[in-house]
C-alpha cells in the first residue's frame, strides 16, 4: 500500500483496521514537527523522548478505544496532548525540583556512605576496646563524670545531680578526666584516630 | 546576510525522536488490545 497518498484521517482508519504499518507512517511522517515542538519546551533529549513517547501512548489508547473524533486534525489534536504533557511535566518538576550532577558539582562528591566496612568496623571496635582499657584507669569520680556526660549524654546540671555534687565540681572532675586520659594515650601509645 | 536561529546546544541536529522510541511506541501498540464486552464494559489487555 502507497501510504503517501493517505490522509491522516485515512491512515488513522487503516490502523484501526489493522494495519499497523499505517501507525508507523503517521509517526514518521509528523515525528520531526512534534518532538521539535517538545524538544524545544523541555530542553531535554532523555525527557523529550519520553514526553514523545507518552504522547503517542495517549494517541494510541484514545484510538483504539474509538474516542478519537477530531477528523482530519490528527496533527494539531497530537500536538495537544503533548503540549499538556509538557505542562504536567513541568508542575511534577515545580512540586519535585530535582537537581542533577554537573561538571562542577555532584552531590556524591559531598554525601559521604554513613555506613563502614568491615575493616573499619573492626579499627572502630579496637578504638573503643583501648579506650574503655584507659578510662577504667581513671581515678572512679572522674571516671563517673566522663562516662555520664559521653556515653549517656547526661548535661553537666544532671550530672551534678547524679552525683551529688556542684556543678563547677563536676565540670572539674570532667577536665582533669580528660587531662589524664590523654596522658593515658601518651603513654600507653595509644591511637584513637581512624585512618 | 539572513538572520539564522541555533538551537540551544545543537538540539537541531537531534529533532526526531530516537528509534528506540519510536519501536517502544510500535510494540506498545501492538501488544494493546481493547474489546467492548456484550455488557458494554470495555477490557484493555496486552497480547504476549
Amino acid at each position: 500500500m502507497d501510504y503517501t497518498k493517505l490522509s491522516d484521517s485515512e491512515l488513522i482508519k487503516s490502523y484501526l483496521s489493522g494495519k499497523e504499518a499505517s501507525l508507523e507512517f503517521l509517526i514518521n511522517k509528523h515525528q520531526q514537527r512534534i518532538f521539535t515542538y517538545i524538544l524545544v519546551r523541555i530542553q531535554d533529549q532523555d525527557l523529550a523522548n519520553d514526553v514523545f513517547q507518552d504522547t503517542f501512548v495517549k494517541v494510541i489508547n484514545t484510538l483504539k478505544r474509538g474516542k478519537y473524533n477530531e477528523e482530519g486534525k490528527f496533527l494539531q489534536w497530537t500536538m495537544r496532548i503533548a503540549h499538556n504533557l509538557i505542562i504536567d511535566h513541568y508542575r511534577r518538576q515545580k512540586r519535585m525540583p530535582t537537581m542533577s550532577p554537573t561538571d562542577e558539582f555532584d552531590i556524591f562528591d559531598i554525601i559521604k556512605d554513613g555506613t563502614l566496612n568491615v575493616e573499619s568496623t573492626l579499627i572502630k571496635d579496637q578504638i573503643e576496646l583501648d579506650l574503655h582499657k584507659l578510662i577504667e584507669q581513671l581515678p572512679d569520680d572522674q571516671k563517673e563524670v566522663l562516662m555520664l556526660c559521653h556515653f549517656s549524654g547526661l548535661s553537666f546540671k544532671d550530672i551534678a545531680e547524679q552525683t551529688d555534687v556542684s556543678i563547677n565540681t563536676a565540670l572539674g572532675r570532667m577536665r582533669y578526666a580528660l587531662i589524664n586520659l590523654r596522658k593515658l594515650i601518651e603513654t600507653n601509645n595509644v591511637s584513637l584516630l581512624m585512618q | 546576510m539572513q538572520n539564522s536561529i541555533t538551537l540551544k546546544d545543537g538540539y537541531g541536529a537531534h529533532t526526531k525522536p530516537r528509534k528506540e522510541t519510536v519501536q517502544s511506541i510500535l510494540n506498545y501498540s501492538k501488544a494493546l488490545e481493547v474489546q467492548t464486552l456484550k455488557s458494554g464494559l470495555e477490557v484493555e489487555y496486552f497480547k504476549n
